[in-house]
């Protein structure tokens, strides 16, 4: 009710365009909250906050601060913390009249990240490029952070309407003088309606000139001093009390074709000066007299541009002494493509030795080019030189104008000259990688495969765009159709493989590769970290499988000598199987394979001498299993060349021949009952039960069931049928046995999941088959010949594993050969000794011979009573508790080597067979077989032993001196350990079954080898592949001296050892090797340009450091300058001096005179030499004027900003 | 590895170690953490090679399954119980606190765990067995702990035979690799294989 009396209509219905036009203007504005000199949603201070939690301080950087910010003294390499999208710029449009405006608040980071101490920032001129955005050059022109820009819009612009900087700059439309003019007064109403303090400016003529007009109006409310000083530091820090507006005028000068007298600092002094409306009286006379003084009452900076572009470096990659490295070049074979030179490994004279083997690897590609392969380098990097130009900005600090002296006549704005030089470097974006190229192209090689036919036309077009990437040496790359392979390839890669002389002990790295870098961020070498990826996937540097994938992945290097571009996958499976003969040979004659350690290096060097003669340490679980085959193969034939030195043949041929038949009848799924001498005593058949597991325990099984997978649920039924037979009775106990073996034999069938069923590639067959042919006659063997009974079928098991598909799995065929092997030779053609026959009853071992003890006497047993046989030496000075007669240590058996799949086998064995007591005594079992051997050769070596002895020497702690007899629970009568002792025979350690079957362990390995598939061999190989690539780019000397690059490593290692690679099975598409590739690619194009920068400021590391890190960076005074200068000088004219300025860049500033004679009696006493608000007359404060000249080859751009005093007005 | 039935119920399987000298009793202490029981040493024989035990604990409402390898000590054995370090998370170190002997065999048996041990995180501890036996004590509280302190690990003196502080002991362990999860939990059992769910992920650029 009372409302009504209030009520009042205000009529809106008369206004114009005009004014409806200034209040969109004024939404807009309070919509950004550009009210009252407010920043609004531009605001510093809240930018800042919300960027890292803590509003720093923003004092205002009077001209004082500015001069000394851009002293560079603050010049920090911090990297911009904050990538995070962030909004420069918002947008409203509006209209007037038919015509739409689109009205814009921009904004620049200059002032913030100043007041941050991000970084240098140059408040005078604004970089153009900041926080990665490319602000409008109008923050340059006139030093404002917070600019408003109308431009006009058309149809045709709203729909090519793109937010980018500077957009109002590419507007069609034109806006004449006029309508500026009523642009700006629309704006100039609505500041004052609002408060806004925000410079407008308006286009103005032809778009492409950039010229604009622009206002600014400044109320200074008293209320808030502090703020506003914040806000207006550059135009106006001085001001009265009262709040009467300053209104700043811009405008902007372009000239295409400028006059001369405009083309150097004195004609825009001259100008500027003639700007300032100072008439004079006396033109004639008191002109130069006023000039000078009103000269010193400016300032003038300035910053000239010096671009390098364009140049060409083919040597861009090369690092270290020119001289040193074009005699290599002329000894080395591999730089004959001139395009692609590799990255050159040796290291200047005065850098530190970067890593050893990297010298050792060059001595080697030295000394053997002539004879053999030399050790691939691989390439790494972008293609070309990934820098694109450099720019060299000088900078003139603010000083009087007289201080200056540039005009067309004469100048000595020399750059030398300069406070301050700042580098800027611009590099090519999006740069191919060399190195992670491969990578992916051998990735690509393998899922192509994996995948199978049906996927494949899929896959096909995904093949092409990589393989375009190596099309370098103009070769087609057709994956998955055919693999074109040079046998001489191949023969010069297994060759090159097996002829390396042997580095041994392999090269120790621990202090050579430790590469502690300058920076202090330590680069962890390949060696070391091969032994940090999550699980076992590596092998051991510069092992034999390191220099095959070294080979492998020159394949498909863009500078490889190969023949015929190829795929890894292709190259790989003609290659492994040139291996697989070369080490079936190697078995037969007995030659340790190269380069596969199995000594332990020097740890264990005093271990190993103990017999005089180096004895394989244990298989070395912390490198893969293809490694650990190798390993095997090795310790192997290390066995064997020992026995055949030794070469006793003190078998007893009765032995050998029954233990055949137990071989036999066990493998033919006979009732166990009938092995020799079973009949008469003790739990047979689980004692056959036991020699089973025996037999799975030590991972000897026979060679027809090679797949560790089916071992476990065998065992597990195995099991059942041991612990049904517990408590059945003795009749029955020998029923189940033919059903175990058949279960044993249904185990085999499981083959045919066999990953050995891999894709034929039968357009290899071909070349590959002559080839291994004349291979193999090379070296006198040719197991097809030998191989008994063999067929077509075997032929291609031993010739293609990888095309094995349907041939090898015939568990009949299997079994057939299994038997052929045992009766007569291997169907590997493996040189079985006589000797070696009798090994093969390792099947039965112990747990028979105590059946055999039962039924006679053992033929291998010491015959004589009394006789001593097999023994070393006396244990100290014991004596045997029953004789008297010294204590000897007996002569052992080497205990066998495990892989890490048999012992895991062996773990999931045990852990079938449960923690029940049954369970574990059965463990004891299995295990005792070494206890057994030994308390033989115990035996053996003292006549009249008892078990007292034995544990003397065997377990002291279970020997009670003072009462001279066992420890409890050795004596306990129910001990395992006594039974074992009955039971054991007199047989020294040569005659006793030997405790590793290293024939049928080399027989497994090889089979193993021989099965694996393509696709399985790659993932074996996959994580060294990394690990070499790794080694590639850690090796180089730019790692050492490059902080950054030593970071990348660092994080490259870290992406490395973190992956999970044991996840990578066959088939599997999704592999997420993106990750490590993409951190592969950032790493190898990051060293490409810090190499391209060490190459042209050779040595200035930091400086390097610091413009990798900014992209731009202050050139310290010394050598750096000196280097720089030298590079510019160089690259810059043909005279070799320094280039002219592709730009310069004034900033003239005053405050404007307000009285004649105030201004003069003030300049007189010459002590205005700082910018300052001294000057005072009738004006109640200074006004300032600014004016920007930019000159470059062909125009001048003139901007300037007058203020005005709005009392006046 | 790890077995599957109980996996459904058993957020992991973790493997422990005991190694140290002959006699120290490795064996009586796992019986007695397993089975609550002590046996005399002249009723636990030897043990050959490796055995082992397993134990499901609660932690923190979580079921974890134990599986605990006790091996030999005899120097003979070493080549084969060296096989069984490999994979485990934990692994005890035990000395018997009246034979100065096995406490002085420790730092052997540390750099063999050293070689041995597939992952530098594992956790370890030296437990200093039969505190009963006070009054022919031959190796000093203080004395173990600074050997532990040296080498970094866990320490803790218990009885078997009395039980003291062997449930601590396992419980500390057990502790310490839970709160170390990159010691378990990536350790995905060989038989878990991821599924391929190729069609619906974009396969960008990696490998193709």
């Amino acid at each position: 009710m009372d409302d009504f009396e209030n009520f009042e209509f205000i009529d809106y219905t008369t206004s114009g365009p005009w004014e409806r036009f200034i209040t969109q203007i004024e939404d807009s504005l309070r919509s950004w909250g550009l009210v009252d000199n407010s920043l609004g949603v531009f605001d510093p201070t809240t930018i800042a906050a919300s960027e890292d939690g803590s509003s720093d301080d923003l004092s205002t950087p009077n001209p004082a601060g500015v001069s000394s910010s851009s002293d560079g003294a603050t010049a920090q390499t911090h990297s911009p913390k904050s990538p995070k999208s962030k909004v420069y710029q918002l947008r409203e449009m509006l209209s007037l009249d038919d015509a739409t405006y689109a009205l814009s608040y921009q904004y620049h980071p200059a002032k913030i990240r100043l007041a941050e101490g991000v970084e240098r920032i140059d408040l005078d001129f604004l970089p153009i490029s900041l926080e990665g955005v490319v602000h409008h050059s109008l923050h340059r022109w006139t030093a404002q952070t917070h600019i408003l820009i109308i431009s006009p819009v058309t149809i045709s612009d709203i729909f090519a309407t793109s937010l980018s900087s500077s957009s109002s700059s590419a507007s069609s439309a034109i806006i004449d003088l006029s309508s500026a003019k009523l642009l700006l007064s629309s704006f100039a109403i609505a500041f004052q309606n609002t408060g806004c303090n925000i410079p407008i400016f308006v286009p103005t003529g032809q778009p492409w000139n950039m010229t604009f007009t622009g206002l600014m109006i400044q109320s200074m409310p008293s209320s808030s001093p502090a703020l506003s000083s914040n806000q207006h530091d550059l135009l106006d820090d001085e001001h009265g009390d009262d709040d009467q507006a300053i209104e700043v005028r811009f405008n902007t000068v372009h000239v295409p074709y400028p006059p001369v007298q405009y083309t150097h600092l004195s004609g825009i002094m001259d100008y500027f000066i003639e700007r300032m409306g100072i008439e004079d009286d006396d033109p004639a006379s008191s002109l130069g007299n006023h000039s000078q003084s009103i000269k010193e009452q400016i300032h003038a900076s300035a910053l000239f541009s010096y671009d390098l572009v364009n140049w060409r470096d083919e040597d861009w990659k090369r690092w270290g002494n020119p001289l040193e490295v074009e005699s290599r070049r002329a000894s080395s074979s591999r730089d004959r493509d001139g395009d692609v030179t590799t990255f050159q490994v040796d290291e200047e004279p005065t850098m530190n030795t970067p890593s050893d083997s990297v010298n050792i690897e060059d001595m080697k590609t030295e000394n053997r080019a002539l004879s053999i392969l030399p050790i691939p380098i691989l390439p790494f990097g972008p293609v070309q030189d990934p820098l694109k130009s450099l720019r060299l900005l000088a900078r003139f600090a603010s000083a009087p104008c007289t201080v200056y002296l540039d005009s067309k006549n004469f100048a000595d704005m020399d750059a030398s000259y300069a406070n301050i030089w700042i580098l800027h470097a611009t590099f090519k974006e999006g740069d191919y990688g060399i190195l992670s190229g491969i990578m992916e192209d051998a990735i690509a090689s393998w899922s192509s495969e994996s995948v199978g036919q049906g996927h494949a036309d899929g896959k096909v077009q995904k093949d092409q765009t990589y393989s375009g990437a190596l099309l370098n040496k103009g070769a087609k790359l057709i994956q998955g159709t055919i693999t074109m392979v040079d046998t001489m390839d191949v023969e010069n890669i297994v060759d090159a493989l097996f002829e390396m002389p042997v580095i041994e002990p392999p090269v120790k790295s621990a202090a050579s590769n430790k590469i502690e870098t300058e920076c202090g961020v330590r680069i962890i070498p390949a060696s070391e970290l091969g032994l940090q990826f999550k699980y076992a996937t590596t092998v051991p540097y510069n092992s034999f499988l390191w220099r095959m994938i070294q080979y492998l992945i020159d394949v498909i290097s863009p500078n490889s000598d190969i023949s015929y571009a190829t795929s890894v996958m292709g190259f790989l499976k003609v290659l492994w199987s040139e291996l697989l003969k070369q080490f079936y040979a190697r078995w037969e004659n007995s030659l340790l394979i190269p380069m596969v350690d199995i000594y332990g290096g020097n740890a264990y060097e005093s271990e190993a001498e103990l017999g005089g003669e180096r004895k394989p340490v244990a298989i070395d679980l912390r490198y893969n299993l293809l490694h650990q085959k190798l390993s095997m193969l090795n310790c192997c034939i290390a066995r064997q060349i020992v026995r055949n030195k030794e070469a006793p043949r003190d078998v007893h041929p009765v032995l050998k021949r029954r233990k055949e038949k137990v071989i036999i009848e066990d493998k033919s799924g006979l009732n166990p009952s009938s092995l020799p001498g079973s009949g008469t005593t003790s739990p047979t058949s689980e004692q056959t039960y036991g020699a089973q597991f025996q037999n799975l325990l030590h991972g000897l099984s026979d060679i027809s069931r090679p797949r560790s997978a089916d071992v476990v649920p065998m065992a597990k039924r195995l099991l059942k049928n041991v612990k049904n037979r517990a408590v059945s009775s003795p009749q029955e106990s020998t029923s189940p046995s033919p059903s175990a073996s058949s279960i044993l034999f249904t185990g085999s069938k499981t083959e045919p999941s066999s990953p050995t069923a891999s894709m034929p590639i039968p357009q290899v067959e071909a070349p590959r088959r002559r080839y291994s042919s004349r291979r193999s006659s090379q070296h006198l063997f040719h197991p097809t010949e030998t191989t008994t009974g063999s067929d077509d079928d075997d032929e291609d098991v031993f010739y293609d594993p990888m095309e094995t598909s349907e041939v090898i799995l015939d568990p009949v065929e299997m079994q057939r050969r299994a038997h052929s092997q045992s009766l007569t030779e291997s169907f590997v053609a493996l040189k079985y000794s006589s000797s070696a026959d009798s090994q093969s009853g390792i099947l039965v071992n112990d747990l028979d011979q105590m059946t055999v003890s039962a039924s006679g006497p053992d033929p291998r047993e010491v015959a004589d009573a009394h006789k001593s046989e097999g023994g070393l030496m006396p244990l100290k000075d014991l004596k045997l508790l029953e004789t008297g007669a010294p204590l000897m240590i007996p002569k052992l058996q080497e205990p066998g080597f495990m892989t890490e799949d048999m012992i895991q086998q062996q773990e999931e064995l045990f852990e079938t067979l449960g923690s029940s007591s049954d369970g574990a005594k059965m463990r004891a079992k299995m295990q005792s077989t070494q206890l057994i051997s030994d308390m033989e050769a115990f035996k053996a070596a003292n006549p009249g032993c008892v078990l007292g002895d034995f544990i003397r020497w065997h377990s002291p702690k279970d020997w009670v001196e003072d009462k001279r007899q066992m420890s409890a629970r050795m004596a306990d009568a129910g001990n395992y350990w006594q039974e074992l002792w009955a039971n054991s025979k007199r047989i020294p350690a040569g005659r006793q079954t030997p405790l590793f079957n290293y024939n049928q362990e080399a027989a497994k390995v090889l089979y193993y080898l021989d099965s694996l598939s393509g696709d399985q061999l790659f993932l074996n190989l996959l994580p060294s592949m990394f690990l070499l690539a790794y080694d590639t780019l850690a090796s180089h000397p730019v790692a050492s001296h490059i902080r950054q690059v030593a970071i990348g490593l660092k994080e490259l290692a870290k992406e490395l050892t973190v992956f999970p690679w044991n996840e990578l099975t066959a088939g599997e598409e999704d592999l997420h090797l993106d990750v490590v590739i993409d951190k592969f690619r950032d790493v190898e194009l990051l060293m490409g340009r810090a190499i391209a920068l060490v190459r042209k400021f050779p040595e200035q590391y930091r400086l390097v450091e610091r413009i990798l890190e900014d992209l731009e960076t202050v050139v310290e005074d010394g050598d750096e300058r000196e280097c720089v200068y030298d590079l510019f000088s160089i690259g810059g004219s043909l005279q070799s001096s320094f280039p002219q300025p592709t730009s310069r860049e004034f900033v003239l500033e005053t405050f404007d005179p307000s009285d004649m004679s105030d201004f003069t009696s003030v300049s007189s006493s010459s002590s205005a030499i700082a910018p300052g608000p001294i000057i005072r007359g009738w004006h109640s404060r200074p006004l300032q004027r600014r004016m920007y000249a930019c000159f470059k080859e062909s125009e001048v751009r003139i901007v300037e900003a007058v203020a005005k005093d709005g009392m006046y007005m | 590895m790890s077995d599957s039935h109980s996996s459904s119920e058993t957020v992991a399987t973790l493997k422990l170690l005991l190694i140290g000298s002959s006699g120290t009793g490795k064996s009586s202490l796992l019986m007695r953490f397993v089975d609550g029981v002590f046996l005399a040493p002249d009723e636990i024989s030897a043990t050959i090679g490796v055995d082992f035990k397993v134990k499901v604990i609660d932690v923190e409402g979580k079921k974890y399954k134990l599986t605990i390898w006790d091996t030999a000590g005899q120097e003979r054995f070493r080549t084969l119980t060296s096989s069984y370090y490999r994979g485990a998370q934990g692994v005890i170190l035990v000395y018997d606190v009246s034979n100065r002997d096995s406490f002085n065999d420790l730092q052997t048996w540390f750099n063999e765990l050293d070689t041995y041990c597939s992952s530098k995180e594992v956790v370890r501890m030296i437990v200093g067995n039969k505190v009963d036996k006070e009054s022919s004590r031959e190796v000093s509280r203080q004395e173990g702990q600074e050997f532990a302190r040296k080498l970094q690990t866990l320490f803790v003196e218990c009885s078997a035979k009395t039980k003291l502080g062997v449930q601590q002991a396992f419980d500390e362990l057990v502790q310490q690799i839970i709160d170390t999860p990159s010691l378990w939990q990536k350790q995905a059992p060989a038989n878990v294989r991821l599924q391929p769910n190729t069609e619906t992920q974009e396969y960008s650029g990696c490998a193709c």
